[in-house]
């Protein structure tokens, strides 16, 4: 069946998105350089409370959230905007975490749950994440041997969640847990007892993740988000934009890499002229504008049928999440071997993004992965 | 390809050439149809080909963006390519004058006399004159403005001397866009003139040339001596490079205003890749059942519906404004090394079957991955090679210092 809804012509893309681009470049141009983040990301933390309340106090940590729970209720697109510009700057602030959350609790909490949780995430006085992979499941949200096991009111969960994106700071986690109707997803707070958030060393040191183990913590029917045996249906309909939010944060990434790299190579002089003239250094830059290009059509495709076109979200999403990561990647490649010598130094900030390019491609499947659910749908319809 | 993507405005228009194409396919002509405009060897092809644009003009389907007072609907921009699209969709044979239609029109357009439009335009589309194009010459491909073809000014004429190379459909055509050098003490961008030549002049000889795949359709062509009128100078004499560049920007596919649609609006490639693992097996079983396949067949659909949304970004002013002229100044380099992806992959898909040539009778889908495959290149070197693209982008696009 045919959907009849449609991609607007402009992608839904407006005088609203074109604010919150130049205010997001302003400000992340400012409070963000890479002096900062490098300081950052030797923290244990590995980020800047302060900077996390300059997002909250831009509207940022709220702005899918309904305006009916304090948040600024913006599409798709505006988060494609947002989170493009925060992959320019690699900005190390635990929003992937939270954005997930706030998108589960969006699409399935009570709205007793709601409520208690979305108003205070927009302000930014509550950080959250999301353990939906486990280590045998690999990207498979779909592979759940964390169990619900209940003894009358009480449900007691046990299991184990792997690399779950900012969970070392994260107030409250949503876990997935087998019942007998299937999984179902659980809001716990962290400091419950039996839950234990072991950080993980990750190769990209601007972000943060960790292992949430949790042994017969104790729940009530109250904190299962959705219906039992839902959590496979909401992850459905939540993880295309996740993949469309990295991709875009990848496309960022990926541009400045271009831009530092074209940069380097006017600037920089060997055989008596800059390195840009010469067809070996030129020919790989245009690829990366090339991919990029054709990569931020799929992220903004992805957006806007997300937002306006569902039937088609899904796929979208998938291809943005894929071709994003293979951009970035090879950006980050091409950006090190261009730069030369200096490119393999730390001292370079080419590896900054480099390591977010690695973890990107890693994070929520890589290219190989979406490519083979988007077979599915390509060639057996 | 995507009937979602329509606005109010092409959805009418979509939903008449589906059914014009569809009401209206052509039956086999009982010989070889050529794959593109680029191939077109016979008489027979060509006047099969003619009468096959005149029917679809006829329908209201062609210049549908060029203003009506020459024969086009004056509709928005992206209407031509929503009945290239159904084209594509249909499988129906191409649209023959797409050198008048997408190179000499668009140019015309923009800078010729309102007598010059009145003149050419509508014989356009209507396919009553076809056009060709004279810019390549022996010793000047990539390095264009090396050309040395003149054109010198005696009276109320010009006289023509020289020879170009790689004219495709010069056998047949009325006109040639041509370049020529109208002032040998300028520097070389500056003495290049445009004409709008006539190519049944006298003193004009065409000799066809084989392509690899063993087709003719293009050919070089010698002038001696040819008399032509002032009046075929387009602007002024010294706006050849210029003029060139225009239309080798309508060439890649840069205007919304190209008659049958942009080089990015291509697609249906990976519908036919579809179509053909399931057709051709391999270990007893679907060839769209092998993993490796379905990935390289996934890898294609991503990279075409990337090429489809850029189409559409490309008209969204904000989602540009960094670098407004990169999907543009893209769009030939990527779609043409799609295309040549997308054949070899079709070529992959058939595993021994790839050894049988196009047309034998055992082959899959024809060979029509073999012959794509080839002909491909046609693409990724006409028009600015794939190396030049990269050039201007890298230039133009990145800044980056010239190369030479």
């Amino acid at each position: 069946m045919q959907s009849t809804a449609r991609i607007p012509d402009d992608f839904g893309y407006g005088e609203e998105q074109a604010l919150l681009r130049r205010e997001a470049k302003k400000l992340l141009e400012s409070s963000c350089k890479t002096e900062d983040v490098r300081r950052w990301m030797e923290t244990p933390a590995g980020f800047d409370e302060g900077l996390w309340a300059r997002a909250a106090e831009a509207g940022w940590l709220g702005l899918v959230v309904p305006a009916a729970h304090g948040g600024s209720e913006m599409s798709m697109t505006s988060l494609a905007v947002l989170m493009e510009e925060m992959g320019r700057v690699v900005l190390p602030l635990p929003v992937v975490g939270t954005l997930f959350a706030t998108l589960v609790l969006q699409e399935a909490a009570s709205e007793e749950a709601k409520a208690r949780f979305l108003p205070r995430i927009a302000e930014g006085k509550l950080r959250a994440a999301v353990g939906s992979e486990e280590r045998r499941g690999g990207w498979a949200y779909t592979h759940v041997e964390a169990t619900a096991r209940r003894e009358g009111e009480r449900i007691l969960l046990s299991g184990a969640k792997e690399l779950v994106v900012d969970a070392p700071s994260a107030e409250l986690v949503l876990v997935t847990a087998t019942e007998p109707e299937g999984p179902s997803l659980f809001a716990l707070p962290a400091a419950s007892p039996g839950v234990t958030v072991s950080p993980d060393k990750l190769v990209d040191a601007t972000r943060r993740s960790g292992a949430v183990r949790f042994e017969d913590v104790v729940v009530r029917d109250a904190d299962r988000i959705g219906a039992r045996g839902a959590a496979v249906s909401i992850l459905g309909r939540v993880m295309p934009r996740i993949w469309t939010a990295l991709a875009a944060e990848m496309v960022g990434g990926a541009d400045r890499l271009l831009g530092m790299t074209t940069e380097y190579a006017k600037i920089r002089q060997q055989f008596g002229r800059p390195i840009g003239a010469f067809q070996a250094v030129k020919f790989p830059l245009v690829e990366m504008l090339a991919r990029i290009e054709l990569s931020r059509s799929l992220v903004y495709r992805a957006a806007a049928a997300i937002d306006h076109a569902p039937a088609q979200a899904e796929k979208l999403a998938r291809m943005a999440k894929a071709h994003a990561s293979d951009t970035y990647a090879f950006a980050a490649a091409k950006a090190v071997q261009l730069h030369g010598g200096i490119g393999f130094t730390w001292e370079c900030d080419v590896q900054l993004y480099f390591k977010r390019a690695q973890w990107s491609r890693a994070a929520f499947g890589d290219a190989a992965h979406h490519r083979r659910r988007i077979a599915e749908m390509v060639i057996d319809g | 390809m995507d009937p979602t993507r329509d606005t109010a405005e092409t959805r009418d228009l979509r939903e008449r050439a589906r059914a014009f194409f569809q009401d209206n396919r052509p039956s086999d002509p009982g010989f070889k149809l050529p794959q593109t405009f680029l191939e077109v060897e016979s008489e027979e092809q060509f006047l099969w080909l003619k009468a096959w644009q005149k029917q679809v003009y006829g329908a209201g389907l062609l210049g549908v963006e060029w203003p009506a007072a020459y024969g086009g609907k004056g509709m928005p921009s992206g209407s031509q390519r929503v009945v290239a699209e159904e084209m594509g969709r249909a499988g129906v044979p191409f649209i023959v004058n797409r050198i008048g239609l997408d190179w000499a029109g668009p140019t015309i357009l923009a800078v010729g006399t309102e007598e010059q439009k009145q003149r050419y335009l509508r014989n356009i589309l209507s396919c009553d004159e076809v056009w060709c194009q004279g810019f390549s010459e022996p010793g000047a491909g990539s390095d264009l403005a090396s050309l040395r073809t003149s054109a010198v000014r005696n009276g109320d004429h010009y006289i023509v001397n020289g020879h170009k190379v790689w004219t495709t459909q010069a056998l047949w055509a009325d006109f040639m866009i041509l370049l020529a050098r109208t002032d040998t003490s300028a520097p070389k961008h500056a003495g290049i003139s445009y004409f709008l030549f006539p190519m049944k002049s006298k003193g004009v000889s065409v000799r066809p040339l084989v392509k690899m795949t063993g087709e003719g359709g293009f050919n070089q062509v010698l002038f001696e001596d040819v008399l032509v009128p002032a009046s075929c100078l387009l602007a002024g004499e010294g706006d050849g490079w210029r003029l060139a560049v225009m239309t080798l920007a309508f060439e890649r596919g840069a205007s919304e205003g190209s008659a049958t649609g942009g080089a990015l609006a291509a697609g249906g490639d990976v519908a036919r890749l579809v179509a053909l693992a399931k057709e051709v097996s391999r270990d007893g079983r679907p060839a769209s059942e092998d993993p490796v396949m379905r990935d390289r067949i996934a890898e294609l659909a991503i990279e075409e519906e990337a090429l489809l949304a850029s189409a559409l970004r490309a008209r969204v002013p904000g989602l540009v404004e960094e670098r407004p002229l990169a999907l543009p100044f893209l769009s030939k380099l990527v779609a043409t090394e799609f295309g040549q992806r997308a054949a070899a992959v079709g070529q992959e898909l058939e595993g021994p079957l790839a050894q049988y040539a196009f047309g034998a009778e055992r082959a899959a889908d024809g060979g029509h991955f073999q012959r794509a495959y080839m002909n491909s290149f046609g693409f990724t070197i006409g028009g600015g090679t794939s190396e030049i693209q990269r050039n201007l982008v890298g230039e133009r696009i990145l800044g980056l210092p010239k190369s030479t």
